[in-house]
Order: structure tokens, then C-alpha cells, then sequence
């Protein structure tokens, strides 16, 4: 490849510093995702009973009374939320996504059957049983503290199976694990939690500038009794301009998860069970929640967009790597320059088995380690706290029967040079 | 592309250095040892690999590749300062900008009624000049009292 494969001049990325991505400054288009419904009993729609809850792990809603059973809407399908991602223009949101105007986490319900009031803490839940009439009362549309999600995906994976794949992660790391860690684990004290994230979508274009080397040549030359091996290269200006269309990047909505910091937490190990079906997420229902807790969303738009944004540019940097293949030698990208023409947002409930233990060290600092299982797929990632004594002397141990064999074999070479 | 080799060599020197770096493999192996086991452990390298996985398409490419010079005898295999093969090292020059939606037309200001003019202040009176203070006196004791007590 030698011609360039477009005339002209490349586009000239702006000469800035090395920048930080701009603060949102585009007008908002705002999905109406609310219900309308009052807060309160949530029916069954055939026979009014509030006994409401999945189906197994199906999408399904069953009602306990009638045996009723209906599925929530998808929420792709209600609001095209996969098409026309090349026309967004500007930030479209859907109403859970809307920024948080109100710290208040305690909700009080009147309670339709008896008349009592029940309190909502929707920091953990967004359903309570009125503990009179024990019908099951819940926060049925968006409220402005963020708790009420756009969209869900509930639980594909039983709590059994979850706790057996918790076991069987552990259990392959029993040898080094902390020996208080061993003695404690009990994988029936796995949770399911429901986190909160948002999905963005982006219609942007990228541009790169750089210099990328062809090799023409290799040899090696002799310099008295070494030798050295030397490249010539044909150095070209590269440039790429192209549109990305992005569908459905996760990210996360609560400032604890999205702090990750391998020396304070262990955040990564949620991270890493990204991503998730979304597709198939349904509008928000909190028959779906059942017996798990639900952590409240406390980000808005404008405090992920600096992230979101970056990860549109890694992504448009990763995906123009397949066209560079011809330099063998590599390209140095000098300048990147993106304009995010769109972007639509909705929040999402995603499901989590969480196993969790605290380690407290000598110190007196608390480390939390996760082992969590994706309530989806299954796929299981976790931290495991290590019994670092056991861990040197294996490490030392390994080192000194290497050293066993390669010391009197290094001896014997140097001896015979 | 072309390969060359001019020429190569090895003696008791090298054999040498081969022993030397016999010495240091335990360390080296005792290293990749602890590495390994902890990162099994703790999975510290896991997380969202979202350029991966997240859907991405790509259309109106243009490309701009223009011959510039040639860069001989270099030792490295690589171009200096490569990052296109890790999409996360940023550019030294990096901007990112958010398009403004087209703003909808905004209704046709009314203009404002006249503001009544308000009576003109009256200028403050001249402060009199006060008397300057007189420094404090320590205080005295009290005068012993006739009764003695």
C-alpha cells in the first residue's frame, strides 16, 4: 500500500492540549417512559390481587391469586430504542434518566387496602408488604430521587445455581485463600441485587491523525563480536475519518460501583460481569424485584458523560484497527478529535448474585471482596482474600528449586567459558 | 521485503552471558510465580471490555495515507511511541465535543415598558467631625472606703 487511497488534504485535528472531553451543552430530548400509575398497589390486571411475582426465571409476571400471567413490554420495542442511532442529534433521555432532584429516600405509601401508612426505603427497594393487610405496595412510576429505573432485566439465574457456581469459583481457591476466609465462606449467603446502570447509545464521528511505518527492510549487521539487527521503514501521514454508530454501552449510575480502585476496592470484579442482554430489557415493573434489593441510581447524565465520552473515543480508536493492518510497524496516533453529533440514554436495573466478605487487615483497613455471579449468563468473577505468608513460601519455595537446577548449570557455563 | 544477515557470531562470551542469565531465572520465575497465583486470586486485570463486546458500526470511512520519508536503520521492529494497538492510551492531542441539538425558535421577545425614572437621591449630609477619643485610662483602684472594709 503505497497510494494514498483518498487525495487531498486530511482533516486537521484542532491543535488543542491534550483535553479533556467538553461538558454537555446540547439540548435534551426527553423519552417519556413514566406510567402514570399511582404509587401503591400494583394488581393484577385480571383480578386485582397485589400477590404479584415471576414466573421462575422466565420473563413472565404470575399472578398468586389467579394464576394470571402476562410478560412486561420490551423496551426496544416500545420506544425503537435500537434504531436510528445514525439521526440522534443532541442528547435524547429517557424519563428514569432524567437528573435527580430530591436526596429523600424514605417513601410513605397509604396503603389502598386498610388505609395504614407504610414507609419505602427506595434506597434498598421499591416494594413493601403493609404490615396490617399484608398486600404488597409498590413505588409504580418515576420518582425524582432515581430509584425508579427506565428498564429491567430480571433474574435469569436461580439462586441454587448461583450459590453452586460461587462454590465452585471458591473452591478452586481454597489453597491460598485466607485461612479465616475458609473457615467463614458460606456461599448460601449470596444475595441478589439488582444495580443500577444507564445505557447510552452515540452517533459520532471520528477523526485520527498520526504516522504509521511500512518496514522495506531487515538485516542484521556484525559490530566485532555482536551483532545487531536494524529496520529501514517508509513513514507515511495517516489519517482516518469515519462515522461509529453505538449501540447500548453500559455504564454504571452509583458513584460507590463506579469508583474503581484496585488498592481501595474491588469494584472491577461488577464490572467485569458487563455486559448484559439490554436488548431484552423490559420497562421498568417492580413486581420483578421479588426478594432482592435494588441499589439506588445517585449519578445523573452530565456526571458520566466525561466517561461515556471517553469510551466512545476508545471504541473509535479500537475500531479502525483492523484498517491499519499494512503498517507493519505500527502507526503513532498525535491527534484525536471526536464530535458527538447524539446520544440517547436510559437507566436499567441489572442483575447481580453477590457473595460478599469483608477482610480486615492488620492495619485496621477494611478491604471488601466480591464474588458475583451475572444474574444472565452466569458468568462468575470474584476476588478471593490471599494468605500472602502461604503465597511467599510457595513463591520462595519455587524460586529456590529453580534456582536448585539453573545455579549449578550457570556455574558450570561460566566455569567453562 | 527484503532479509539480509550480514553476519552473526557466537563465542565463550555469550555462554558467559547465557550462565549470568541462568542466575537471575529463579528470580524471574519466583516473580511470574507470585504474579500468577495472585492475580488467580484477586483478578485484578478483570474488568468491562466494553470495545469489545459493545456493538459498533462503522461507515464513511476516509482514509488519507501520504508517503512522507523514509526512516532507515532503526532498531526497534516498532515505530516509536505505537498506540494504535492499545485503543486506550490516549493521543497526545485528544478532543472530544458534544453537538447542540437545533435549538427550537424561541417566541419573539415582547419589549419591556419603560422604566419610570425614580426621583434623584438626595445627597447625604456632611458627617460632623467627632471629637477624638481620648485613650482609656487603666483602671484605678478603688478608693479604701471610710468603714475600713
Amino acid at each position: 500500500m503505497t497510494e494514498p487511497a483518498s487525495s487531498g488534504t486530511p482533516p486537521r485535528a484542532p491543535e488543542d492540549p491534550p483535553a479533556s472531553p467538553a461538558p454537555a451543552s446540547a439540548d435534551d430530548t426527553v423519552i417519556d417512559t413514566t406510567t402514570g400509575q399511582d404509587h401503591g398497589h400494583d394488581d393484577c390486571p385480571k383480578c386485582g390481587s397485589t400477590e404479584v411475582t415471576r414466573k421462575g426465571d422466565t420473563m413472565s409476571l404470575i399472578c398468586g391469586f389467579c394464576r394470571y400471567e402476562w410478560v412486561g413490554s420490551r423496551l426496544e420495542d416500545l420506544h425503537g430504542l435500537g434504531d436510528g442511532i445514525g439521526d440522534l442529534v443532541g442528547r435524547t433521555f429517557m424519563s428514569g434518566a432524567s437528573d435527580i432532584t430530591s436526596a429523600e429516600t424514605l417513601i410513605t405509601l397509604k396503603c389502598q387496602g386498610c388505609g395504614s401508612e407504610v414507609v419505602v426505603d427506595t434506597g434498598r427497594s421499591l416494594e413493601a408488604r403493609c404490615h396490617w393487610c399484608r398486600s404488597i405496595l409498590s413505588i409504580n412510576d418515576k420518582i425524582p430521587n432515581g430509584a425508579v429505573p427506565d428498564g429491567i432485566l430480571p433474574f435469569g439465574i436461580s439462586k441454587a445455581d448461583a450459590i453452586a457456581r460461587i462454590g465452585q469459583f471458591a473452591g478452586k481457591r481454597k489453597f491460598f485463600a485466607l485461612k479465616r476466609f475458609r473457615a467463614e465462606f458460606k456461599p448460601d449467603n449470596v444475595l441478589g441485587v439488582y444495580l443500577p446502570y444507564m445505557t447510552v447509545d452515540g452517533n459520532v464521528t471520528a477523526r485520527f491523525r498520526g504516522e504509521g511505518e511500512i518496514q522495506t527492510r531487515r538485516y542484521t549487521v556484525q559490530h566485532g563480536k555482536t551483532s545487531t539487527t536494524y529496520y529501514d521503514a517508509d513513514v507515511y501521514d495517516v489519517a482516518r475519518e469515519f462515522d461509529l454508530h453505538i449501540d447500548d454501552l453500559i455504564i454504571e449510575s452509583s458513584a460507590s460501583r463506579s469508583n474503581i480502585d484496585n488498592r481501595a476496592n474491588t469494584n472491577n470484579i461488577i464490572n467485569s460481569l458487563l455486559p448484559y442482554d439490554v436488548k431484552n430489557m423490559v420497562a421498568f415493573d417492580s413486581n420483578y424485584l421479588g426478594d432482592s434489593t435494588a441499589e439506588k441510581r445517585d449519578l445523573n447524565i452530565d456526571d458520566i458523560t466525561r466517561k461515556a465520552h471517553l469510551q466512545f473515543l476508545t471504541m473509535s480508536r479500537e475500531s479502525i484497527r483492523n484498517d491499519l493492518i499494512h503498517y507493519d510497524r505500527g502507526v503513532r496516533w498525535t491527534h484525536e478529535d471526536m464530535d458527538v453529533h447524539g446520544s440517547r440514554w436510559a437507566t436499567v436495573f441489572l442483575p447481580v448474585w453477590l457473595y460478599r466478605y469483608a477482610e480486615r487487615s492488620d492495619n485496621g483497613q477494611v478491604m471488601v471482596h466480591y464474588i458475583a455471579v451475572n444474574g444472565r449468563n452466569g458468568n462468575v468473577m470474584g476476588s478471593v482474600p490471599i494468605n500472602k505468608a502461604r503465597l511467599w513460601g510457595v513463591t520462595a519455595l519455587v524460586t529456590m528449586l529453580t534456582a536448585a537446577v539453573a545455579w549449578p548449570l550457570g556455574a558450570a557455563m561460566m566455569a567453562g567459558a | 521485503m527484503e532479509t539480509l544477515i550480514l553476519a552473526s557470531g557466537s563465542d565463550s562470551g555469550d555462554i558467559a552471558i547465557f550462565g549470568l542469565i541462568l542466575f537471575a531465572v529463579p528470580f524471574v520465575v519466583g516473580w511470574f510465580t507470585y504474579r500468577a497465583l495472585y492475580k488467580r486470586y484477586r483478578n485484578q486485570d478483570q474488568r468491562y471490555r466494553y470495545e469489545h463486546t459493545t456493538s459498533a458500526v462503522r461507515s464513511a470511512l476516509q482514509r488519507w495515507d501520504t508517503f512522507d520519508r523514509k526512516n532507515n536503520r532503526q532498531r526497534s521492529s516498532e515505530i516509536g511511541g505505537r498506540n494504535d494497538d492499545d485503543s486506550h492510551v490516549r493521543a497526545d492531542h485528544a478532543t472530544v465535543r458534544e453537538a447542540q441539538a437545533p435549538r427550537v425558535a424561541q417566541e419573539e421577545r415582547q419589549a419591556q415598558a419603560a422604566r419610570e425614572a425614580q426621583p434623584a437621591r438626595d445627597a447625604q449630609a456632611a458627617r460632623d467631625a467627632q471629637a477624638p477619643r481620648e485613650a482609656e485610662r487603666p483602671p484605678q483602684a478603688a478608693p479604701p472606703r471610710a468603714d475600713g472594709a
